[in-house]
């Protein structure tokens, strides 16, 4: 969580969907997500208990610009996985919290376009992709992958 | 793999061998010239490995720009044409003229963050006369992206979008020269909403704003006083082990003109919603919703099981085949708008491992057949990139603009 001032449209999403006087409560990968209960009743954000696993549990919101942030949390509270899609990327500091450094020295390195950002380390994946109105990406901390969840399920 | 190593490989791979090779094939013929009209609606592209020559199948042009209303003018080369995103950006270190900034009621300067998947490109905005073929667009808009030190800090809001791409070997270009379906880069959503991509900065000091359609970053072609409703991409077949560059011409308008008539349909796309921009490409069982032709992507990125990625350090290549050969494999798509147009198309996928280890493969910069495994958080996309473009003339409408087949936003090629 960054202590720096939430943009103007993270105001605007998340105000919809929480109710005044309820500090907006947001778990970047690997950040841990306690409060995950309070926060899905406080936010009218679809919480969403997967019909074939109860491994984990998928927090969305939609943001003002139309973009989805999915936060994929383990039994133990942990976020970990994100992903996001939509017109514009989300603020990808928030979302990947501590690992947010590694996607920027990823997008330092020489690359074949603007299309990709990957980081496939042993530790993490980030995966970025899409053009300019249509972005989509979703990082996972594989070691705290629950054991039946699919990768295909963390989009 | 770690992705540094990778791109490491890549790097070591391509640059050395790719140093000089930015400026080759860069007098390409400007082809048929004008039609009817007696302007010239053609711009000379080519495609290498871009000024920095660590890119491959990057296709780049000439952009005259001009204090507005005046022939003070300069022209800037190797600038990217990309038609998967909107506007002109220029680096500050290619501009010499002092161009007028844009600027809000107040008085205050507009600055932007434009937003790319592996990064953002941070900078102010100016006005300036676009100048391509014998066309003019008028006071537009443009960003002039900061890489010479000079202008308002990166805000927090922008940093946080990932890598700062505000230089020329980040870049890989002296600017890119934005010709996508859309008129403006952001497009409604920041005339009503301050976001973390507009911002005014009085004093140097930035803060997300609210931005008229009129002052965002705006495609110049679109505001072209004729040949204004489309470009076509036009390359020559290249061989399928590669070239070392290819010249071809970037023709504005679409039916405008004798040497713009399309003859192919239009593969219509939405202008608004979840598949704005995109149509469905087909192929075996697989049916993928958010499909695009775009000439900024190197690679034609898809999902195939059937493909393997390359081994190691080049994963983000496909390897079908093996790579002692070509493997050259066909890939049968039908794209299917929203027009209920449906084309069929046969696209080639090589062994990476191949074209980059051949013995000429110093002199190569251009391949038909890259391709790249789909992204897995983008499981509905084919991404038709520049290796679709050699051998076609490929169309793209923008939106709000009527053409003899139909309004844009589409796609077309023949």
């Amino acid at each position: 969580m960054t202590p720096s001032r939430p943009s103007t449209a993270w105001i605007a999403a998340l105000s919809l969907l929480c109710s005044i006087g309820v500090t907006p409560a947001w778990a970047a990968l690997g950040g841990t997500h306690a409060t995950i209960e309070a926060d899905a009743s406080s936010m009218r954000a679809m919480r969403h208990d997967t019909a074939a696993r109860a491994s984990y549990q998928m927090h969305e919101l939609t943001l003002a610009s139309g973009t989805v942030v999915r936060e994929f949390v383990a039994p133990s509270g942990t976020v970990f996985a994100v992903a996001w899609q939509g017109p514009f990327k989300p603020d990808l500091s928030r979302v990947l919290g501590s690992y947010f450094p590694r996607a920027v020295a990823a997008g330092q390195e020489r690359r074949a376009d603007h299309r990709r950002l990957m980081v496939h380390a042993p530790d993490l994946v980030i995966e970025s992709g899409g053009r300019m109105r249509a972005f989509a990406g979703r990082a996972y901390l594989p070691a705290l992958m629950p054991a039946d969840v699919a990768l295909g399920e963390i989009r | 793999m770690r992705t540094s190593a990778r791109l490491l490989l890549i790097a070591v791979i391509l640059a050395p061998l790719l140093a000089g090779c930015g400026s080759s094939g860069s007098a390409p013929n400007a082809s048929s010239g004008g039609g009817t009209g007696g302007t010239s609606n053609v711009q000379a592209i080519t495609a290498d490995s871009g000024p920095t020559g660590a890119f491959v199948n990057m296709v780049t042009t000439s952009v005259t720009i001009c204090m507005p209303g005046t022939n003070a003018c300069q022209t800037i080369p190797n600038i990217q044409v990309d038609t998967g995103s909107t506007g002109l950006r220029i680096l500050a270190s290619a501009v010499t003229l002092s161009l007028p900034a844009v600027t809000a009621s107040g008085g205050a300067t507009y600055s932007e963050c434009a937003d790319f998947a592996d990064g953002f490109l941070w900078g102010s905005l100016a006005s300036a006369d676009v100048r391509m073929g014998s066309e003019v667009a008028a006071a537009m808009p443009v960003q002039i992206i900061q890489d010479n030190g000079s202008g308002p800090a990166v805000p927090s809001t922008c940093s946080s979008q990932g890598t700062n791409e505000s230089n020329a070997n980040a870049l890989g270009a002296n600017g890119l020269l934005g010709v996508g379906l859309f008129i403006q880069d952001c497009g409604g959503f920041c005339v009503t909403n301050p976001s973390p991509f507009y911002y005014t900065c009085p004093s140097g000091v930035c803060a997300e704003a609210t931005i008229p359609l009129a002052q965002q970053v705006t495609n110049p072609v679109a505001f072209f006083p004729q040949d204004n409703n489309g470009v076509v991409l036009q390359f020559p077949a290249i061989a399928a082990t590669g070239a070392m560059s290819a010249s071809g011409s970037m023709i504005f308008g679409i039916g405008t003109q004798s040497n713009n008539v399309l003859t192919a349909s239009a593969i219509g796309v939405p202008d608004s919603g979840s598949t704005a921009g995109s149509f469905t490409a087909v192929f075996g069982s697989t049916t993928l919703v958010d499909s695009f032709i775009d000439s900024g992507s190197s690679l034609m990125y898809f999902p195939d099981a059937s493909i393997p990625a390359c081994p190691g350090n080049l994963s983000g290549f496909d390897c079908p085949g093996v790579a002692t050969a070509l493997s050259s494999t066909p890939i049968n798509v039908t794209l299917q708008g929203s027009n209920a147009v449906s084309t069929n198309v046969t696209v080639n996928v090589a062994n990476t491992q191949f074209l980059f280890g051949q013995p000429n493969a110093s002199a190569l910069n251009v391949f038909n057949d890259l391709g790249g495994p789909g992204l897995a958080a983008l499981p509905n996309s084919f991404d038709f990139g520049v290796p679709f473009f050699f051998g076609k003339s490929v169309f793209t409408a923008f939106e709000q603009r009527s053409t003899p087949a139909g309004a844009g936003p589409y796609f077309a090629f023949q």
